[in-house]
């Protein structure tokens, strides 16, 4: 990979640049370490052309959520790139940069993928390791890359994988032959269509595009069989009390006095008022909000209710998964309900903007691998993902099926 | 789903974050949208079910010797308040 140029979303570390994480609170930080998966790039020969914006600390599904302001859809300016990794899925659909790395919590690689018409891939849990990502949600994040074919996903996933005693999640399986699997046998895989996935009021277009793509995989000699997650419903549910808890307890850390904090003057303060008057300063009104719901969640008296409940549920998701996954290969979802919509147009509604993760996050739950890649567009003429997922460490079964889809087009 | 100012104030208190009166009479009501969706889950019956950590097997997860091998040097250069060596914080104590 000597010589091709990775823009790198602005939550993942690299020596010596800035590491902003989208916030105010580390506009002034500069990484004092290389993230591994930047460490082991450069040693394959990447040039990193620079870092790319996103959604504070990670947390949206627009890009609007940055300090530094919003990222645009290159498809259409005015309306969003999709989020937390927009800068990364915009600098590609823009022809800025050929491939990108973003990090996926609950779909922030695959959504605005989808939104930009790109390829994105959120790998197993484990697989990637995440030191030097920033955390956000740690049983949740995960490193991945994001490119314009699934070939370039495979050829940058296979120099990013493997154990990093760095990470505790980091897993010590065997790493895939991923440009293998570009070339394997699309017809042997079995392909769920999982029918809660299309109950929800997903737009039309997006709705046809996905029919129009089964119909040409059975008329190839794919096998496709109807399948059932049905704890679908409760996993977004699930993924909001989970997240907001670990969300407020990975970004307490931000006091103001690490990181080239927010300075005050120390001589006239307390303690408590200076983390209140930094973090008030520093954080976006998304990341409070989030914090304020992860310190409820975690709070006396709801711990049980909320928290333990909702790991329960993973675990109802994790078995959901498990059983679809002893019957087919590889689940074919939209990757979204609608596609890029306008800007402004959902960022007074929290939950209405939480919703548009309905596809994305079970995957993030369940810690298996998802990956989208563009199907076609709709009447506005903007880009329509589609969202393939498969078992943990079953990466090279997406790529065979991905690549083997993109090929179908032609 | 009830969430009184004063219980959102009290959260603000613990999440160290101070807020203007439009912030909190804002996130009172957007967190009482969302805790009322998410408050779903409790239509499930749970009782039986392990609580699973991560989407992984937790039980390949654990911790690691811990040895010092670390970058604070560059990381605490970039503290706003040093005092030789050492990141400056306010006065914990009154005298």
């Amino acid at each position: 990979m000597t010589g091709v140029p990775l823009a790198v979303k602005d939550i993942i570390t690299v020596k010596g640049l800035k590491a902003t994480g989208g916030s105010k609170i580390l506009e002034n930080y500069t990484a004092a370490y290389d993230a591994t998966v930047i460490e082991k790039l450069k040693k394959a020969g990447v040039v990193i052309l620079g870092k790319t914006n996103c959604d504070e600390f990670a947390m949206g599904s627009s890009n609007e959520n940055s300090y530094f302001g919003p990222v645009l859809n290159p498809h259409d300016n005015t309306r969003v790139p999709g989020g937390s990794s927009g800068g990364s899925a915009a600098a590609i659909a823009a022809d800025l940069a050929p491939i990108a790395l973003g990090t996926d919590t609950g779909g922030s690689i695959r959504q605005p993928a989808a939104f930009c018409g790109i390829v994105g891939l959120k790998p197993s849990y484990g697989r990637v390791s995440r030191f030097g990502s920033m955390a956000m949600a740690s049983s949740l994040d995960q490193i991945g890359p994001m490119a314009n074919s699934v070939k370039d996903i495979a050829y940058l996933l296979s120099e990013m994988v493997g154990f990093d005693k760095h990470d505790s999640s980091s897993s010590k399986a065997k790493s895939g032959d991923y440009l293998s699997a570009l070339t394997g046998d699309a017809k042997k895989l079995r392909v769920g269509i999982p029918k809660e996935y299309f109950s929800h009021d997903t737009d039309a277009d997006i709705k046809e595009a996905i029919e129009s793509k089964v119909k040409n995989l059975k008329d190839a000699g794919v096998e496709i069989v109807d399948v059932s997650l049905p704890y679908t419903d409760y996993a977004l549910a699930a993924y909001y009390l989970l997240m907001p808890a670990e969300v407020s307890s990975n970004l307490a850390r931000y006091d103001g006095l690490r990181y080239g904090g927010l300075c005050l003057d120390k001589n006239d303060i307390s303690l408590d008022k200076w983390y209140k008057e930094v973090r008030s300063i520093g954080f976006g009104a998304e990341t409070k909000r989030r914090i304020m719901l992860g310190t409820y969640i975690l709070s006396a008296g709801y711990y049980d209710a909320y928290y333990k409940q909702a790991q329960r549920v993973r675990t109802l998701i994790k078995h959901d998964f498990a059983k679809v996954f002893s019957q087919v290969d590889v689940l074919l979802t939209p990757a979204t309900p609608t596609t890029a919509f306008k800007l402004g147009e959902k960022s007074q509604d929290p939950l209405q903007m939480y919703l548009s993760d309905v596809f994305t996050v079970g995957a993030n739950i369940a810690g298996v691998c998802g990956l989208t890649l563009p199907i076609g567009k709709d009447k506005n003429d903007l880009p329509i993902g589609m969202q393939l997922l498969a078992d943990s460490f079953s990466e090279e079964k997406l790529l065979t099926m991905g690549n083997f889809i993109e090929n179908l087009k032609k | 789903m009830k969430l009184s100012k004063e219980e959102v104030e009290k959260l603000a208190d613990l999440a160290k974050l101070q807020l203007s009166d439009e912030e909190i009479n804002l996130y009172q009501e957007q967190l009482k949208d969302v805790l009322s969706y998410v408050d779903k889950i409790n239509e499930l019956d749970l009782e039986k079910i392990k609580e699973s950590l991560t989407g992984a097997e937790d039980s390949k997860l654990g911790p690691r010797p811990d040895k010092v091998e670390s970058s604070q040097p560059e990381v605490i250069k970039q503290a706003c308040n040093m005092e030789g060596e050492y990141m400056a914080a306010p006065k914990v104590f009154d005298n």
